[in-house]
């Protein structure tokens, strides 16, 4: 495998005497997209805003393109793209105008698509920025993020303002990009079924750590929930190795597994004499699990 | 709930609402900047207060005191009094929250009240003069300015300006105050109309509907930490007022389509290119406005004012110089900072930390020197038509102190630019120019009687610090985190 | 023949990986006769654009497929399906049936049926459904199933 795009070393970033992350690891290899999940407050933002230069870290290191973060290089910086959570431009401008003068700094922009992209999205060139809706803004955001055709692509919760179409036709352009080059995308969201389209890997942070971080379908084939029907009633020494959560009422039990395994159910059945439905979970049921998990 | 509700129905009406009003009073009372601005104010009116009780009481020469007592708090604290007003009635919890209007207006027309009427009626005794001519001025000042900022029009801001600088000369001074027993009718008709347009910005507070214009509030602007929604608000106030302006408009287009098709131009073409998200408008357009003003004050104090019929030419210079020196040097800093969180996404552009942040300061130190020079070049018409016989000596000291105490409070502006509250930055950076204006005043004063090294040594000094400040400030943007 | 891109329904907010649905779909196709040998699966850029999912999803969904031996990569053509015989070893597609029925039989227990009873309810089930294995063209016979089953009961 190449170097990765992203990578991330003992990552941990204080703001006054709060901790927010503590002691991040990650990489994003090239043409790989990388899903962030993490619940409100879980770092995702700083994460990102340190790995793009914008935030010093306290300690650790970051590279991007082989190269420190917080001093990028110009050539670095043209692969880049970067889609904040909160888009800001200058509201005086036509919508036209800043893409002028994004357009002013890049060696390589590539107008067409910017115009195609337009297009398919209805955005209104000759409006003024401070006059679009918050979507409509996300949109432009999104579009001057695209327009160099950056290797990279940082998103951070680029669609949450977008109607289901709109972020359905967002997720649709991210595809061609994907198929059509070797685009690399680091993508924070709180819409988990966004993810399960284009994600390959996730991370889930919490408490400013990582709690998970591979293969989206290996979480999925890994993380399940057992719901466990005995004959009498379950013992108070009732256990579930590797268990998330687990609750139990009576005869019956409810347990998440963090690493599920067939023959491990086939033990459980004898060890408790009980029926054992496995349930699969989607991304959005795992993250509920897991953050609830490690609150209990 | 239930002991919840019994509760409320014991409690006699009137104490519900003394109790409410008591709550509206801390959403002032805890504003930190009130405080500060009222210790400005104390400092300004207290000295003056006394003066007027002394040997000046009752007389002409103490007018001007009573320019400034009544007139300052005036112009300063409404457009400051309608943001807060806004920040609660233009919301939808004025709307939705059960008996909040009463409360919220009676606070309000209580604050009106003791600007417009109380303040004139407490000063005019102890300064010795009619008190209705005072309540005239305080409201002809005051109230238009309250509809100004209401409104964000310019307009009826000229008139409170122009009734405020009306003050400095003689006829206005007895007008308003000196003579005041004879203007009684025309005075009871200005408080008349005063009260009428007060009491209907009230009833207009009480009346804001979002789908309204008047209901966007620039009162956000002070403070560091905003809201999303309020970001939008502001993003929605300038997308407005270039909307609002034909002038703004064309002259804005025009500048961006010269803007097309650039890329690499080096270091020039990047501060040109940076220049862009500086104003809506290029300096040599928007310096216009200010080079009007220079014009109108100039020609104003030079001709008509009573400082210039009583010979108080270095006083008025002082004020111009002074104009033209902190508008230019603020105006560096405080752009830079309104475009910090625009700058967070500028730093991702393909350009190194370094690069970014030295084309962005050579673009801001650019716009304040053109700035400077069409002021000057105001200033010097201004005194051209007043003329008045200057040595080429003079004139060569002064544009060297003032180019030099430019740079200084550039550099005081751009070092306070990376801090998030505005409100901090000009409450520091007004502290440092007290302290970095007040040798090129000295030198004025005592023109003659310093020598050309001092000067040189002044000019040196200021200089230096204006360097100084400028590298501290460069290190401090080149650090800085975009939370 | 190509097959229209909808060929597969992908959900991608399901709890089951989208490669693995399509990995199911295509065997179940190959089974019940949808595809035959020698027909091409929809190519990788039609199935992710269609189902809006991820291209590296769908080839490592093909990429499975190719290594269990259902499709070969065809040059100029995409993934082209192999004769039934060649879909994986038998002890492959027997352990593969072994996960699916030990639940049930461990029901059946639950139940209180004895390992007769069991055997003779899965007796009936394979008379039952004998005629449409044979005519879906499915290389599983008899003995193999009741080799299958075996072992667990005896547990």
């Amino acid at each position: 495998m190449n170097e990765p795009v992203l990578r991330v070393a003992q990552l941990q970033k204080i703001f006054g005497n709060k901790e927010v992350l503590r002691g991040i690891d990650l990489a994003v290899e090239p043409g790989t997209v990388l899903g962030l999940l993490g619940a409100n407050g879980s770092g995702k933002t700083t994460l990102i805003k340190c790995a793009l230069g914008l935030l010093r870290p306290t300690s650790g290191n970051i590279m991007v393109f082989g190269e420190d973060s917080w001093n990028l290089s110009a050539a670095a910086k043209a692969r880049l793209g970067y889609v904040p959570q909160e888009v800001t431009s200058y509201p005086w401008m036509r919508v036209r105008q800043v893409l002028a003068y994004t357009a002013a700094f890049y060696e390589r922009w590539n107008h067409a698509f910017v115009q195609t992209l337009c297009e398919r999205w209805h955005v209104p060139l000759e409006d003024r920025i401070g006059s679009l809706s918050t979507g409509q803004l996300q949109t432009v955001g999104i579009v001057l993020a695209l327009g160099h055709q950056p290797e990279f692509l940082v998103l951070d919760e680029p669609v949450a303002s977008l109607d289901p179409s709109a972020r359905r036709q967002f997720l649709r352009t991210l595809l061609e990009l994907l198929q059509d080059r070797q685009q690399t995308i680091l993508f924070s969201t709180h819409i988990t079924s966004d993810l399960e389209r284009v994600a390959q890997r996730v991370a889930i942070l919490g408490d400013g750590k990582i709690r998970f971080l591979g293969e989206l379908d290996e979480l999925k084939e890994r993380v399940k929930r057992l719901r466990f029907t005995a004959r009498h009633d379950l013992p108070t020494s009732f256990a579930v190795p590797g268990a998330l959560r687990c609750e139990v009422a009576g005869s019956h039990a409810t347990v998440s597994v963090a690493n599920f395994d067939e023959r491990l159910v086939a033990e459980m059945r004898q060890t408790w004499d009980a029926d054992i439905a496995v349930n699969d979970l989607n991304l959005e049921e795992i993250f509920v699990e897991m953050h609830d998990g490690a609150h209990v | 709930m239930a002991l919840t509700s019994n509760n409320v129905t014991v409690t006699p009406h009137w104490a519900t609402l003394l109790r409410q009003i008591k709550q509206v009073c801390m959403t002032y009372v805890t504003q930190r900047y009130l405080w500060i601005g009222m210790a400005f104010f104390g400092l300004i009116m207290v000295p003056n207060m006394l003066v007027s009780m002394g040997p000046q009481h009752a007389r002409r020469d103490g007018a001007p005191t009573m320019a400034f007592v009544i007139g300052m708090p005036m112009l300063a604290a409404v457009p400051f009094l309608v943001g807060l007003a806004k920040s609660q009635l233009a919301h939808s919890r004025a709307r939705l929250t059960p008996q909040f209007l009463p409360a919220h207006l009676i606070v309000l027309a209580g604050i009106l009240l003791s600007f417009l009427v109380m303040l004139p009626l407490f000063a005019a005794p102890i300064a010795g003069f009619e008190p209705l001519g005072l309540v005239a001025l305080a409201m002809a000042i005051g109230v238009p300015a309250l509809w100004g900022s209401h409104m964000r029009r310019f307009t009826p801001l000229l008139v409170s300006l122009a009734v405020f600088y009306s003050l400095l000369t003689s006829w206005g001074l007895d007008w308003w105050i000196v003579n005041s027993v004879q203007h009684v009718k025309i005075h009871a008709a200005i408080v008349a109309f005063g009260i009428v347009l007060a009491s209907s910005w009230i009833w207009r507070m009480s009346r804001l509907r979002e789908e309204m214009d008047d209901y966007q509030n620039a009162y956000q602007m002070l403070f560091a930490r905003r809201t999303s929604t309020e970001a939008i608000e502001q993003r929605r106030i300038v997308a407005n007022q270039v909307r609002r302006s034909s002038l703004l408009r064309g002259v804005g287009d025009w500048w961006h389509s010269r803007l097309g098709g650039y890329f690499g131009g080096g270091m020039l073409g990047l501060v040109r290119i940076l220049t862009y998200g500086l104003q809506a408008t290029p300096i040599e357009v928007s310096g216009l406005f200010f080079v009007a003003m220079m014009l109108c004050m100039g020609v104003f104090l030079t001709q008509f004012s009573v400082l210039a019929q009583q010979g108080g030419d270095t006083g008025i210079v002082m004020f111009l110089v002074q104009f033209g020196n902190i508008l230019p040097g603020m105006m560096a800093g405080e752009l830079l900072a309104q475009r910090r969180p625009r700058i967070a996404n500028e730093i991702l552009l393909p350009l190194t930390r370094d690069q970014l942040i030295n084309a962005l300061f050579a673009a801001s130190i650019r716009n304040s020197i053109v700035l400077w020079l069409m002021m000057h070049v105001a200033l010097g018409v201004v005194l051209a038509m007043a003329g008045r016989p200057f040595e080429f000596r003079t004139i060569l000291a002064l544009l060297l102190l003032s180019a030099s105490s430019t740079l200084a409070v550039i550099g005081a502006s751009l070092r306070v630019s990376p801090w998030p509250s505005r409100a901090k930055r000009i409450v520091v950076s007004m502290t440092a120019m007290m302290i970095l204006l007040p040798p090129l005043f000295a030198w004025m004063v005592s023109k003659a009687a310093i020598n050309s090294a001092t000067l040189a040594t002044i000019v040196f000094a200021l200089t230096a610090i204006g360097i100084w400040a400028i590298r501290s400030a460069r290190r401090a943007w080149l650090n800085l985190e975009f939370v | 023949m190509v097959e229209t891109p909808a060929i597969f329904e992908i959900n991608p907010n399901s709890g089951v990986p989208i490669y693995r649905q399509i990995v199911d779909q295509v065997h179940a196709m190959v089974a019940g006769g949808t595809l035959r040998e020698g027909d091409l699966l929809p190519s990788v850029r039609q199935v992710a654009q269609n189902a809006a999912v991820n291209p590296m999803t769908v080839s490592k969904a093909y990429s499975r497929l190719e290594i269990e031996g259902v499709v070969k990569r065809a040059r100029g053509l995409g993934m082209q399906v192999l004769p039934p015989s060649e879909n994986g070893s038998l002890d492959d597609r027997k352990a593969q049936f072994r996960t699916t029925i030990e639940p049930a039989l461990h029901r059946a227990r639950q139940l209180g049926l004895d390992s007769q009873q069991i055997r003779e309810v899965i007796l009936s089930l394979l008379q039952k459904t004998q005629s449409d294995v044979v005519t879906g063209g499915s290389p599983v016979t008899d003995p193999e199933k009741k080799a299958t089953g075996g072992p667990p009961v005896a547990t």
